[in-house]
């Protein structure tokens, strides 16, 4: 007996109780962050689950609790949901989907826009309250230096007025506006949000990173970052629309202040001298009061209300930084919706990532509704059953004449078992991690040998390969690259599922290692090297690169527009940053240049390196 | 007499903004000297050519560059505000002084990036800002150079109807128990009118100049206007003559230069607490008299906190021009 036989033995109650693939949805449960509900996920619970074969769950937790018992009541919602499920999170419900991993396994964590680091806001709560507190202050210093109306200007009251409630107006608001965002000092998760807490340290400590890696195969976090995150203040997160207008305003207000103080302090009056100070005062205040608040959330150094505190990149409530999923995959989109609109402004981000990432297929496309990407432990093809890729752009077919074969979008056959004329039976996934192909007298007609691996499951990828993963996630086998994905040149990019072009990359194409797109005369080349550097190379050698050495993963022209060098473990090491512009591709020209054109023809980006 | 003024000016010029030591008279005060360093950027020598005031001039021209800062009530540099630069230029038309502050500069603002720190230009959403008589609305124009709008000359309505007053109005429901100072304001009575011009004043009198630009004739007349106002010195502080005037809310204390009878300090407190300091440095020149170089004030923003606001206002290319700015 043969040890593939003997293991086929031993797991045969696993074989025997093999249930074939259902066309089921894979369950998503969308949680919310502060001061929310499930409902603001409606919308987007809508369109992802028209888009793509998941079954959208929206619970409402009570935000105000601590990370633990928010993450009980979801286990107690769906603690029955199966091992595949995705917990995708807004803001605190990303830190909430991470909590609730450790009561079960889950198949991805999405998070948007998460403190995985903590919220710099909950650091400078006090801080903040008592720049307001002294906006008041001011206003009221200067309202007292009007105290005798019959001294010096006292007519400038009338003038500054509309300054003076503006001043007031963001005092007052600075303030409510903490809870209209649900930041309130006296609820039990403020302390668990501050980047120091020790909640904090323990859920980013290696012990839980490395549980989260080995019972959730897939963690992705995306970094929202909006453009110009200074500007607004407080207003750009809790009224977007409504910001520039108040940026206008407070402008107006303290030009105003500035020039009216000039006037009277040239009158020779003591007192106006007095009421001239306060309005210079004033004026300060307001733009410290609009550009603080970029400090308030994103630095979280006791420095951060001095004049050493930093303004880092945001989302108008969260840093970058700490949007970032420790251990995990992030990727980073700029210029993107302000925190409090990112559950319904961002579908489309949301759908690639839950396509590309996290291999759920759309629904409707590629065959059957609601096709699996994947088998895990106990899960199998039977004969005429086939699995599709996250894009749909090959499928795993296992025939009715006993072979296993994996079929490009066009037919051409990208790898099989060659088990073609034996008995059918099925294709399994087996508990003790091997993927193997049985014939009717229940004898192995094909394995990939990767038995003693318990909790592997098979993905069927959009490079055109199938693999067997870990439960650490680790790939532990793999079919072939498809000879088209395999030599470098001309077509370079098919593997991600863009258009193949000699001079091209269309958008979804990636290179890998090795690959690489040329001018259409050959002389110049841009390529991925297998050191991870992307360098353009023309006849007299290299012109230009990304600097991207070590742990090569893959180049990819996103769908979004932003070319981007990723490494092995997912993290973006350079991009184009030209993102926002759907369908763009990139062309290498026979001048030297390379060029990224948006779907109207126009340029977005370009290496500079043409002509020479 | 010079000598006296270069010292004095020099003395003010090197020392950072403090808040100054109890004088007799005030009230002790209730915080430290801040050790907030004097401003970066050097005095620049005024590039009038000896501005004694030819009686026909018509157009006052200056830069002004406005540094503010909040300090802590330990005196530890809290957070700037960005720089600005203004060119400040008033004109003299049929009915007035016509004001126009241009906006020259702000300092842009440090961004810490996911690829590093960088500055990103502070795009004022403003150019210019116009002040005309007292029949002529303010005007605002934006960064293009287009017409904004004009700050009403009318009492605005209770409730505006404008996007921003909305929000605040909105933002603000269910907060009626927190004390408004504009609301004191209108609870003593103190709406004043919308007029931006005080009538009691020559509206064409080229008399404000005379703060900016003092000359040494002036002396007399101005020593006299202190004592109207503050009443005779009650001795000097440093060298100062101290003029002290109390009213029912403050006591406000001017310390002059006996020379030239110019306001070089003023302290005022309220309720005992030294809430407001300001210090102004001038500097000699050719034409005889002085230039007002620099007002640098502090203010209390809190009693709790005991924070207070700097400003450091700075003037330099100060020009008296007839028929426009050359």
């Amino acid at each position: 007996m043969t040890r593939l036989a003997i293991a086929a033995f031993a797991f045969g109650l696993a074989i025997v109780g093999v249930r074939p693939v259902a066309a089921q949805d894979r369950p998503v449960v969308l949680n919310h962050g502060l001061a929310s509900t499930g409902d603001t996920w409606i919308d987007a619970g809508v369109r992802l689950s028209t888009q793509l074969a998941v079954q959208v769950h929206r619970p409402t937790t009570d935000w105000k609790r601590p990370y633990e018992e928010q993450a009980s009541q979801l286990q107690s919602m769906y603690g029955g949901l199966n091992a595949t499920t995705v917990a995708l999170g807004h803001s605190n419900g990303g830190v909430v989907a991470r909590e609730w991993s450790k009561a079960r396994p889950l198949g991805g964590i999405v998070t948007l826009s998460s403190p995985h680091g903590g919220a710099p806001l909950s650091n400078n709560f006090f801080n903040w309250l008592e720049l307001n507190l002294n906006g008041f202050g001011i206003v009221s210093g200067l309202s007292s230096s009007f105290g005798n109306p019959t001294e010096g200007s006292w007519w400038i009251l009338g003038v500054i007025r509309g300054a003076l409630e503006i001043a007031d107006g963001s005092a007052r608001d600075g303030i409510l506006g903490l809870s209209r965002l649900g930041v309130d000092a006296a609820m039990p998760v403020f302390q668990q949000m501050r980047t120091t807490s020790p909640y904090v340290r323990a859920l980013n400590a290696s012990d839980n990173l490395a549980r989260e890696a080995s019972t959730v195969p897939n963690r992705i976090g995306i970094i929202n970052v909006v453009s110009d995150s200074g500007s607004g203040g407080i207003f750009r997160a809790i009224a977007p629309e409504l910001a520039p207008g108040i940026n206008r305003a407070i402008w107006v207000a303290s030009t105003t202040l500035d020039v009216w103080a000039l006037t009277i302090a040239a009158t020779g009056d003591t007192r106006d001298m007095e009421r001239a100070s306060w309005m210079w005062s004033l004026a300060g205040w307001l733009h410290n009061h609009e550009r603080l608040w970029c400090n308030a959330i994103s630095d979280p150094s006791l420095y951060a209300f001095t004049a050493l505190g930093q303004c880092y990149e945001n989302d108008t409530v969260l840093p970058f930084w700490t949007q970032a999923f420790p251990g995990g995959v992030s990727i980073l989109k700029r210029d993107s919706q302000p925190h409090l609109r990112q559950t319904q402004g961002m579908n489309s981000v949301l759908y690639e990532v839950l396509s590309t990432r996290l291999g759920i297929p759309p629904r409707g496309t590629g065959g059957t509704v609601g096709s699996p990407t994947a088998l895990t432990a106990g899960q199998a093809l039977l004969p005429g059953q086939q699995l599709w890729s996250p894009d749909g752009r090959y499928r795993l077919a296992y025939q009715t004449d006993g072979n296993l074969v994996l079929y490009r979008y066009d037919g051409v056959v990208a790898w099989s078992t060659l088990t073609f004329g034996r008995s059918t039976n099925r294709a399994v996934m087996q508990s003790d991690g091997n993927f193997v192909v049985y014939d009717a007298a229940g004898v192995a007609a094909w394995h990939a040998g990767t038995y003693g691996n318990a909790g592997a499951y098979m993905l069927l990828n959009n490079s055109g390969t199938i693999s067997v993963v870990s439960s650490s996630g680790a790939t532990i086998w793999s079919s072939p690259q498809p000879p088209w994905n395999v030599t470098p040149g001309p077509g370079g990019g098919t593997p991600g599922g863009g258009s193949p072009s000699q001079d091209t990359l269309t958008a979804g194409a990636r290179l890998y290692p090795g690959q690489a797109v040329r001018s259409t005369d050959q002389r110049f080349a841009l390529t991925y090297q297998s050191d991870g550097n992307l360098v353009l190379y023309g006849p007299n050698g290299p012109r230009w690169s990304t600097q991207t050495f070590g742990a090569p993963g893959y180049a990819e022209m996103q769908v979004d527009g932003n070319f981007v060098v990723y490494a092995s473990s997912g993290t973006p090491l350079w991009a184009s940053q030209t993102a926002g512009q759907v369908n763009a591709r990139l062309v290498v020209h026979n001048d030297g240049n390379v060029v990224i054109y948006t779907s109207g023809g126009l340029s977005s980006w370009s290496t500079n390196t043409g002509g020479s | 007499m010079r000598a006296r003024v270069a010292v004095l000016v020099a003395s003010l010029a090197a020392a950072p903004v403090s808040w100054p030591a109890a004088a007799d008279g005030l009230p002790q005060l209730r915080t430290s000297p801040s050790r907030e360093p004097g401003p970066t950027v050097p005095d620049l020598t005024s590039r009038t050519p000896g501005i004694a005031p030819d009686p026909s001039w018509d157009t006052f021209s200056a830069d002004v560059t406005i540094r503010r800062r909040m300090v802590k009530r330990d005196g530890t540099p809290g957070p700037d505000a960005p720089e600005m630069r203004y060119r400040w230029v008033r004109t003299l038309g049929d009915t007035g002084w016509k004001t126009t502050m241009t906006v020259l500069s702000v300092a842009p603002r440090a961004v810490v990036t996911a690829q590093g720190a960088r500055l990103v230009p502070a795009n004022a959403p403003m150019s210019r800002i116009e002040i005309g008589d007292a029949r002529t609305p303010t005007r605002i124009y934006d960064a293009a150079g287009q017409l904004l709008f004009m700050l009403p000359s009318q009492p605005r309505p209770a409730v505006d109807a404008d996007p921003l007053t909305a929000l605040l109005a909105g933002l603000r429901r269910g907060s009626a128990t927190n004390v408004r100072p504009m609301d004191a304001i209108d609870a003593v009575g103190l709406t004043a009118p919308l007029d931006t011009t005080d009538r009691s004043r020559d509206p064409r009198s080229r008399q404000w100049i005379e703060h900016i630009l003092p000359n040494i004739a002036g002396r007399a007349d101005r020593r006299g206007a202190l004592t109207r106002r503050l009443g005779a010195p009650q001795g000097t502080v440093r060298g100062l003559e101290r003029y002290v005037t109390a009213s029912s809310d403050a006591t406000t204390e001017v310390l002059t230069d006996p020379s030239w009878s110019v306001p070089v300090e003023i302290n005022v407190a309220r309720e005992g607490r030294l809430v407001s300091h300001s210090a102004v440095s001038y500097q000699e020149d050719p034409g005889a008299g002085l230039v007002r170089r620099r007002i640098r004030s502090e203010q209390l923003m809190s009693v709790e906190s005991g924070d207070r606001a700097s400003a450091d206002v700075e003037f330099t290319n100060i020009r008296l021009d007839r028929g426009g700015v050359r």
